[in-house]
């Protein structure tokens, strides 16, 4: 998954706000829990960065669901 | 922060570099070109001494910085921002062949050219040495 790129004409979505406010975790919770600045799950959340697939699967993780669940491959 | 220690030692280094080049400039041995410089050795070795320090006794400055450069987002905008400043310096200096030319600045546009020759020399040789790698 190239950051900020499409793969062959895919969008990466993502439901990382939705599933955190869902939770009630700030931003800054959930960039101290992952490492990274908020800026960066700000970033994130506005699809404006697309995340490594470390970072993908660290947020799966830490919200408990798979990758696929948090984020969104479309055509 | 990697390797605190070593640059902390760099930084006293630098500061070091900084008064013994001033000192020659005093003696009269070398030129007051020197002695400037290491002024700027000194401030350089200043500033980083005291970020060091603050780094070792802040503990949120040094969550802070060490978020900072672990960040993946940084280092992306970061490697992005080397790749368009490398890419600009290769166009403006493209432009600039021409344009000191047509002005009469024939050693100007001659060293614009050896200027972009070098980079795509180097762009080549880290394009290979990363090639190799990855």
């Amino acid at each position: 998954m190239p950051p900020n790129g499409n793969l062959r004409g895919m969008n990466v979505k993502n439901r990382i706000e939705e599933i955190r406010t869902e939770r009630g975790i700030r931003q800054e919770e959930l960039a101290r829990a992952m490492g990274v600045s908020r800026q960066t799950i700000s970033s994130l959340e506005n699809g404006r960065y697309n995340p490594s697939i470390m970072l993908a699967h660290n947020i799966a993780v830490y919200f408990g669901m798979t990758i696929e669940e948090v984020f969104i491959f479309e055509e | 922060m990697r390797d605190y220690n070593k640059r902390i030692f760099l930084s006293l280094f630098w500061l070091v570099l900084g008064v013994v080049l001033i000192v020659l400039e005093i003696m009269g041995k070398i030129d007051d070109f020197w002695s400037g410089m290491g002024a700027g050795f000194i401030g350089v070795g200043i500033v980083q001494i005291v970020r060091y320090a603050r780094y070792k006794k802040d503990d949120c400055y040094k969550e802070r910085v060490d978020t900072a450069s672990k960040d993946e987002r940084n280092r992306f905008i970061a490697n992005k921002a080397w790749a368009w400043a490398g890419y600009s310096f290769v166009m403006i200096c493209g432009v600039g062949v021409i344009v000191l030319r047509i002005a009469g600045k024939e050693m100007l546009s001659v060293a614009c050219a050896w200027a972009v020759c070098l980079m795509l020399v180097l762009y080549w040789v880290c394009y290979l040495i990363l090639s190799r790698k990855y």
